[in-house]
């Protein structure tokens, strides 16, 4: 259309060329119905293409909405999420509704409050769901420290007692649990940490249970009043002789350097791998309980343990001992009592070993040569009974 | 003549209509009987910041629909817009109060069990280490700790019984904290003896 007033572009008035039309009824000739025409038409035009669907709010809706995703938005923040969806949904459904009108009878209003509201529930959503996670995260991670902290700590606990109520096997499968929630972590999945972690508490609170248990038990045993006599009378003989004297507690897993009331030292040892039962019989792996006597040292290039300290087992009473055992058929005619106990070194293991022997590390060993010497009595003991060394 | 006479009822009408509009009582019954619920839950503990939201909706509501009567011409529309917020998030404070306070138990439940193996660990660790003369007192400590530490657990069990989860979660993590740590130094002493005095 060219520019400049309207009606010099529109045809001639009718009434010239109608013939029958009298001059006075003619209709002036006016340009307005086709001007409003245009005008109208124009201005559908401009207004249409003020109204633009919200597309970039809905556009950061949907990525808060896959931000909230990432981090497990609708099992981690339900409410905030699941309502955040319907808000966006809602909103697309409006602009589609919207699109699919004709261009001059679409009205955006609606929808871009719509997705304003989409926008800010998405965005809530995201931040929701982060913080879920992040909390979840800490849980999961808090959970595998405790319990690897605890596996290390009943694991120090389980070698004082035998194994044979299955508290290394317990003590295995917390570990495994530990390997399962790491590596849950590592993918992520810190719902299944936590139940791995849950997993490996129990085997060890029942490990420790059982720990506890047998060394209750074994605090009552009835061999405790001759444990304590047996101590007793030693540092008696020591005090009178001025003498060192040696005293292992095998629930401990301490050896004793005394003279009189004095401690001239402490070590930890490493004792049979049969349990913890006084030894009766050649390769029960036990330690034996009694009270002997250093009867030779023996050092480096003298013995395959660095260091040792031979004793005098059997005594009189392990003797007894084993002919009684031989007569009630426990122990075989054939048996033998066995011998070569010793106190020697190659130990310091943490873990109970030897065929009977009690087994320090070879820096212990050089120590506690310069503190005895043959025929230092040396008395072997289940435990220490309270009291005793007071 | 007619065109205006129109013209004119149609406004009287809407005058009549929007002047007249009445409180949205359905709808603040509504609300508030999702708030009592809210209540019933336990929101107030167990969901505080979602019970926050509805409530701030609920008095906005209140204050909105006071405004509004004070008016001649009257418009609830906005109240009614803020009570469905106010009833919505009501909704969802229950929900989350229900499922903080399951989740608040079970986690007391698995720190009470925490709490107890460990002071049984440490406990089974007092048994069994090393005596000397120079350790007893030491040793003597740590058991009347642990003695203390199984008094507060059974007062944590009671907070248990009584629904205060969180009293009882703090407790027994603390109770715990603390037997690990008597462990720990008894396994570090042992450790720094060297396995010697």
């Amino acid at each position: 259309m060219a520019a400049g007033p309207l009606f010099f572009s529109l045809p001639r008035p009718y009434s010239e060329n109608v013939p029958y039309a009298r001059p006075e009824m003619s209709p002036p000739a006016c340009p307005r119905p086709r001007l409003r025409l245009v005008a109208a038409g124009v201005m559908t035009a401009v207004l249409s293409a003020c109204e633009q669907p919200p597309l970039v709010q809905i556009e950061a809706a949907r990525k808060a909405m896959e931000r909230a995703a990432r981090a497990g938005g609708v099992v981690r923040a339900p409410a905030v999420c699941t309502a955040a969806q319907a808000a966006l949904t809602l909103a697309e459904a409006e602009i589609r509704v919207q699109m699919k009108r004709s261009s001059w009878s679409r009205d955006y209003e609606e929808a871009v409050v719509l997705a304003g509201k989409a926008l800010e529930a998405g965005r809530s959503c995201a931040a929701h769901a982060q913080a879920a996670l992040d909390y979840r995260r800490r849980r999961a991670e808090t959970a595998i420290d405790d319990l690897q902290g605890a596996i290390a700590r009943t694991t120090a606990l389980a070698r004082h007692v035998p194994d044979g109520e299955g508290i290394k096997s317990r003590i295995l499968r917390a570990s495994i649990s530990l390997g399962e929630g790491r590596a849950s972590f590592g993918h992520g999945q810190y719902e299944r940490t936590e139940e791995a972690a849950a997993r490996g508490r129990a085997q060890i609170a029942t490990a420790v249970s059982d720990i506890d248990a047998f060394i209750d038990g074994y605090r009552a045993d009835p061999r405790r009043r001759a444990w304590g006599r047996w101590i007793t009378q030693t540092v008696k003989d020591s005090r009178a002789s001025g003498q060192a004297v040696i005293i292992i507690d095998k629930l401990r897993r301490q050896l004793l350097v005394l003279r009189g009331d004095e401690d001239l030292a402490s070590y930890d040892v490493d004792l049979g791998l049969g349990g913890m039962e006084s030894k009766t019989r050649s390769g029960d792996a036990f330690t034996p309980e009694g009270r002997y006597k250093i009867t030779e040292v023996r050092n480096p290039g003298q013995t395959r343990y660095y260091r040792a300290l031979m004793l005098d087992y059997p005594n009189p009473d392990d003797v007894a001992r084993f002919r009684a055992l031989q007569k009630a058929g426990t122990v075989p005619r054939n048996g033998r009592i066995g011998s070569n106990i010793e106190i020697h070194g190659k130990g310091g293991r943490d873990q109970d070993w030897t065929q009977g022997c009690v087994a320090l590390s070879n820096a212990d060993m050089d120590e506690i040569v310069g503190l005895v010497a043959v025929g230092t009595p040396v008395t072997i003991v289940g435990m220490i009974p309270d009291g005793v060394l007071e | 003549m007619k065109r205006f006479s129109l013209l004119t009822l149609a406004a009287v009408v809407m005058f009549l209509a929007v002047g007249c509009a009445k409180p949205p009582q359905d709808e603040i019954s509504a609300t508030q009987a999702e708030m009592d619920k809210a209540r019933q839950a336990q929101a107030e503990t167990w969901a505080a910041n979602e019970f926050r939201g509805a409530n701030e909706a609920m008095n906005a509501a209140q204050a909105e629909i006071a405004a509004q009567n004070e008016k001649w011409i009257k418009n609830y529309d906005k109240a009614k817009e803020l009570l469905g917020t106010a009833k919505a998030d009501a909704a969802k404070a229950a929900e989350a109060a229900v499922a903080n306070k399951e989740q608040a138990k079970n986690d007391a439940d698995a720190a009470m069990t925490a709490a107890d193996t460990a002071i049984t660990t440490a406990e089974a660790a007092l048994k069994v280490a090393p005596v000397t003369k120079d350790s007893k007192a030491d040793l003597e400590l740590f058991k009347n700790d642990l003695v203390t530490l199984r008094s507060t657990l059974d007062a944590a069990r009671a907070s248990f019984g009584s629904e205060d989860y969180k009293k009882a979660l703090e407790s027994a993590n603390s109770v715990k904290d603390q037997a690990t740590s008597i462990a720990t130094q008894l396994e570090e002493a042992k450790a720094k003896r060297g396995g010697k005095r």
